[in-house]
């Protein structure tokens, strides 16, 4: 039989399940030291409602745990989509989130719009360009190419390759730097 | 402003300034000697007046650990049949520590000069 009372083997329970992202040794860990505590409370004469309440719900303390191992986990893999996921799930909560965020979405815009670009000038390479004449100064399709000089011609593709590449870098710094802010500032 | 409301802001107050003073704190106790998570917490309550939540000094362990400058270890005592775990500090948490207790002592005089500075 148990040593526990009904509710702390309901917290420890609910504790468990909530640890349930985290790799097996560490997940026991976590769980038997919050039990091995408890155990030590009530022995005192705490009651289980007392020994209970200092943690907090099990959710929210499993959260402490999922959280920096999610974190750490991403600083030590350096994967690009742990890292994305982790920075946009906390866009909402994190100042730092959110700027990442923006630079990570003015990134992949310019990545768009450089490849929107790269696939009009494969279908009509006349007529797309970064056109200049004495009016106008622009980057797309132009229905005329007699009024006015591309000022790229074929340097586009290099230069949209160069834009992919710079943005991936840029992205890639930019969510290092906002996972360790993430980190130190937990 | 209610009191509830006006207590609900000291609490968050008082939490954010023990979380970096807990950590300092914690750090110094396991200078020295190993300890368990509740003795820590009870000698931070009565020495140090660092009232800490068992749901904020046993994720901040486990982030110590993680992060090199604590280590960990389970024992089972023959006085006591329950283990526990025991956590020291690294090399690597002394020399964080002495750096936090440098930069603690420097913040702490300049604050003290500047509260009891006088005022019109």
């Amino acid at each position: 039989m148990s040593e526990e009372p009904a509710v702390v083997l309901d917290w420890l329970r609910r504790l468990k399940w909530s640890l349930a992202s985290i790799p097996s040794p560490e997940r026991e860990d976590i769980y038997e030291e919050a039990r091995s505590h408890l155990r030590e409370m009530l022995a005192k004469g705490v009651t289980p409602a007392q020994a209970i309440s200092g943690f907090g719900s099990p959710e929210n303390y499993a959260h402490h745990f999922v959280e920096e191992m999610e974190i750490s986990g991403a600083l030590a893999s350096q994967h690009t989509g742990a890292m994305a996921s982790i920075v946009a799930r906390r866009i909402h909560r994190s100042l730092m989130a959110a700027v990442a965020g923006v630079v990570l979405l003015v990134l992949g815009a310019l990545v768009f719009a450089s490849l929107a670009m790269l696939f009009f000038k494969l279908g009509d390479p006349i007529h797309t360009g970064l056109w200049r004449n004495a009016h106008e100064f622009f980057i797309g399709k132009i229905d005329s190419p007699m009024t006015a000089t591309d000022l790229l011609g074929d340097w586009i593709y290099p230069l949209t390759v160069a834009v992919v590449a710079l943005s991936w870098i840029a992205g890639r710094f930019v969510l290092l730097w906002a996972i360790r802010r993430l980190a130190r500032n937990r | 402003m209610t009191d509830e409301a006006r207590e609900s802001r000291a609490e968050s107050r008082q939490a954010q300034l023990l979380k970096g003073l807990g950590e300092l704190a914690l750090l110094d106790l396991l200078r020295e000697r190993p300890h368990y998570g509740l003795e820590i917490l009870d000698r931070l309550r009565v020495e140090a007046g660092v009232d800490l939540a068992e749901g904020t000094i046993y994720p901040l362990l486990h982030r110590l650990e993680k992060a090199g400058r604590v280590k960990a270890e389970w024992r089972l005592e023959e006085a006591n049949a329950r283990p526990r775990k025991y956590y020291a500090l690294t090399a690597e948490g002394e020399r964080d520590l002495a750096t936090q207790l440098t930069e603690w002592r420097r913040l702490s005089q300049a604050l003290k000069k500047f509260f009891d500075r006088k005022k019109p």
